[in-house]
């Protein structure tokens, strides 16, 4: 949960003081029902202790708490108990639970490469389709009742508060998430065999899956294969956005780049080299896209094409989610308005509008109160903050914005001088 | 089963007949001025009560109603809604939960039976009754997604999960004979809970109908060992508390998830269990089948040469929301209701693990050191077909 590098007695109170700025002013916005929470914190201390099984009956009461306490860390329960400052579950008395996604750098494919600032802007992507495309569009979940948070770390959290899914079980909730992950979907469910009517002259689409789905059956007399509309619900009009987004690409960078992505995926090298040719060179491609029909393939059977394409289009589009903390339903999350240890940033509640132009660099940090704070530098440093950034060489003395020292010092990338 | 035709419009009596667990099916016997006394005792009922005792006995032997009930074919409208009432009420006062529970899979199906060819309105109507929102159109029944993956969770079927439905808006969009097995679903859990019944009540459905339930109890599968003693080294005491918790759901007669069946079956085999044990573990669940039961467990146990599938480690079953190191608020005992320390110990990464510390021998001693395979596709676990 909070991943924190060690830190000796003299640099704890030193952040502890800074945190103590902070908490004696800021006005934590309350959880919805926070009197319905449990709080947990971990202080700033060696022995990394959570202390558990607090609540708090008001806001005041919460900040109070908070400006004594002075947490490394804080966090709330997503579920509402009847009794939350009670020491067992079975005496705290569940009764819901928020619904909550988490999309974290740790978690992300493809983040493994990337630099800090760069794992920060890939999530948010991410975050931007798993709520547009999976929360609103699929799930029909209300931006309204949906809060946006930065998580001060690596990642940023979702929290639908809805009376309907409140309730749901941890089994239920892994549907949702296995919905959102992709996983085990069968991505030929976004191909529709589609019959010639012979006497309104249409083609139709065969609505039944059954029918439509076997792509191997053949000799079904005027029938054809064709893609699911792209507005079609779920993972068929998902799978076939992304084809469609994946053939326009091709398109653009030309039949080498297609074939040699399509043999880094395992198809055969000469196959490749045709299919390349034939959609980009000859133009089939914009055919498909046009008209959603896959018989461009003439003679040739597309199946072993679409096997390997539509499922690699589909991976494509999978969305990211940390799957145990939305199916746990007794999960602790950070609190939003508090800062978070590792880092120093405050967790920042967003609007659904706010999180395209959100830079946590330009807005996390405590604000430069004019305070400066000499620190070594343990590691090659380059952070995007405003005005010309962070930038430093290990072993150098630096004096900093006391909010920038206690950002560096915190991921242990620097050190008090002494 | 052979094909047929969507099935005529019911009327109101019809309906309840059919669907006798939907509320408002009180409207067959208003004007009897039935009591729960009368139907207990009365000599007027005496043949829905005989209906009703067929009506529980052939659920226990075969909760997923493959054959019919002679009895229920030849009955009236009103006979056979009076012969639901009285199973309910029976199997409410048992004093073991396992009886209630396979009749209502046996009733499910008996009403899926009907959903299965049933007109899309009709659907939407039995939904509706049972609190769930379907919305039917020409081709396709609109569920609420909450509905949805309430209905849905429990069912095993590949096809079934939701990353395989049309889902937009809110919506989950299904053909009809899908909407029929959610609905499936909705009636056994509306029945699978008892009907509250005061003590002097349930005293004397007890005293009055005890061949009965000691009918049932004989032929509800025990949960667990049925006093054997068999030679084993397992030690159930030293199981973690997850493995405890899935042990009791199944012992109580309750679902327990696929992930959860693989995961009791292949920790069973490798904490010990012979092959008996395992499959008697499963006895409890509300859709055994023994045959079926045997034919998995004996998959999970032979794979890798005997050593079994993995079980899987402490990161999927918490994703599964089948860890319980917090505590079990229902456990029967202190310790199943505390949180376990021993469990949040960062090394712990394996149900396994956690076995051996507590002293446990296993048959082999390398989770949590390595991946597991990956389990099965689908979800057909032991215990049961899919339902």
């Amino acid at each position: 949960m909070a991943k924190t590098p060690p830190l000796d007695a003299r640099t704890l109170a030193w952040a502890r003081g800074e945190f103590s700025r902070y908490y004696a002013r800021a006005a934590v916005p309350a959880p919805e029902r926070l009197d319905r929470r449990e709080i947990a914190l971990f202080p700033f201390a060696e022995a990394n202790l959570m202390r558990r099984h607090t609540a708090a009956r008001s806001v005041e009461e919460l900040r109070r708490y908070l400006a004594a306490e002075i947490p490394r860390h804080v966090y709330y329960s997503s579920a509402y108990y009847r009794h939350p400052e009670a020491a067992s579950m079975a005496a705290k008395e569940w009764f819901g639970a928020d619904l909550i996604f988490d999309l974290d750098a740790d978690h992300l494919r493809g983040a493994e490469t990337l630099d800090y600032p760069g794992q920060l802007s890939l999530v948010k992507s991410r975050l931007i389709d798993l709520v547009d495309d999976f929360l609103v569009r699929d799930f029909g979940v209300s931006p309204r009742s949906t809060s946006f948070v930065f998580s001060g770390g690596r990642g940023y959290h979702v929290h639908v508060r809805d009376e309907r899914f409140a309730r749901l079980t941890s089994p239920e909730r892994r549907e949702l998430v296995d919905y959102i992950l992709g996983t085990n979907i069968d991505p030929k469910r976004a191909v529709e065999r589609a019959s010639a009517d012979v006497r309104s002259g249409r083609t139709v689409a065969v609505a039944d899956e059954a029918e439509a789905a076997p792509l191997g059956r053949r000799g079904r007399g005027a029938s054809t294969l064709r893609l699911a509309p792209p507005d079609a619900p779920g993972w068929r009009g998902r799978t076939t956005r992304a084809l469609l987004a994946l053939l326009a690409r091709w398109e653009a960078e030309g039949a080498p780049k297609a074939a040699s992505e399509l043999i880094g995926w395992g198809a055969d090298a000469r196959k490749a080299r045709r299919w390349a040719k034939f959609l980009v060179e000859e133009k089939r491609s914009e055919r498909i896209r046009t008209t959603l029909a896959l018989d461009v393939f003439g003679q040739e059977s597309p199946e072993e094409f679409l096997e390997l394409v539509v499922r690699r289009a589909a991976i494509e589009v999978q969305g990211e989610t940390d799957a145990p903390v939305t199916t746990d339903i007794h999960r602790l999350i950070r609190l939003p308005g508090s800062l978070h240890g590792g880092t120093g940033f405050q967790v920042v509640p967003l609007s659904r509008e706010a999180i395209d132009g959100f830079d946590p660099f330009a807005s996390a940090l405590l604000p430069d109160e004019g305070r400066r704070t000499t620190v070594e530098l343990l590691a090659d440093v380059r952070y995007p903050f405003p005005d010309g950034g962070l930038v430093g060489r290990v072993g150098e003395t630096v004096k900093l914005a006391t909010p920038r020292a206690l950002f560096l010092v915190l991921r242990g990338e620097a050190a008090l001088r002494p | 089963m052979a094909v047929r035709g969507p099935a005529p419009p019911l009327s109101g009596g019809e309906l309840y007949a059919e669907y006798p667990f939907l509320p408002g099916a009180e409207a067959l016997v208003a004007g009897e001025g039935l009591s729960v006394r009368a139907l207990l005792e009365g000599a007027a009922y005496e043949r829905a009560r005989v209906i009703g005792r067929a009506r529980v006995l052939a659920a226990q032997d075969d909760p997923r109603a493959s054959s019919t009930v002679q009895e229920l074919a030849s009955a009236g409208p009103d006979e056979r809604y009076l012969s639901f009432l009285f199973a309910r009420l029976v199997l409410s006062a048992a004093p073991a939960a396992g009886g209630l529970r396979r009749w209502a899979v046996a009733e499910a199906k008996r009403a899926h039976a009907r959903l299965e060819h049933a007109p899309s309105d009709e659907l939407e109507e039995v939904a509706r009754r049972l609190g769930f929102v379907f919305a039917a159109s020409p081709k396709l029944v609109r569920v609420d997604l909450t509905d949805y993956v309430r209905l849905a969770s429990p069912i095993r079927e590949a096809e079934f999960r939701l990353a395989s439905q049309d889902l937009s808006g809110g919506g989950v969009f299904v053909p009809a004979p899908r909407a029929a097995r959610l609905l499936q679903e909705a009636v056994r859990r509306e029945l699978a809970v008892p009907v509250p019944l005061t003590a002097e009540l349930l005293a004397a459905v007890r005293v009055r109908e005890s061949e009965l339930l000691a009918d049932v109890a004989r032929r509800v599968p025990a949960a667990f060992e049925r006093g054997r003693a068999r030679p084993t080294t397992m030690d159930r005491g030293r199981f973690p508390p997850c493995l405890r918790r899935m042990q009791r759901t199944l012992e109580r007669g309750e679902n327990l998830s696929h992930a959860g069946r693989f995961c009791l079956a292949s920790f069973l085999h490798r904490a010990g269990a012979d092959f008996e044990t395992i499959v008697d573990a499963f006895r409890g669940a509300p859709d055994f089948d023994e045959s079926i039961t045997r034919y998995q467990v004996d998959h999970i146990r032979s794979r890798d040469e005997g050593r079994g599938y993995e079980p899987p480690e402490c990161d999927t079953l918490r994703s599964h929301g089948l860890c319980a190191r917090d505590g079990d608020p229902e456990g029967p005992e202190p310790k199943d209701r505390e949180r376990d320390p021993l469990c949040y110990e960062p090394f712990l990464k394996h149900p396994l693990q956690y076995y051996r510390l507590k002293g446990g021998v296993s048959r082999d001693g390398k989770e949590g050191d390595r991946p597991g395979p990956p389990a099965p596709k689908g979800r057909g676990g032991p215990g049961a077909p899919s339902r």
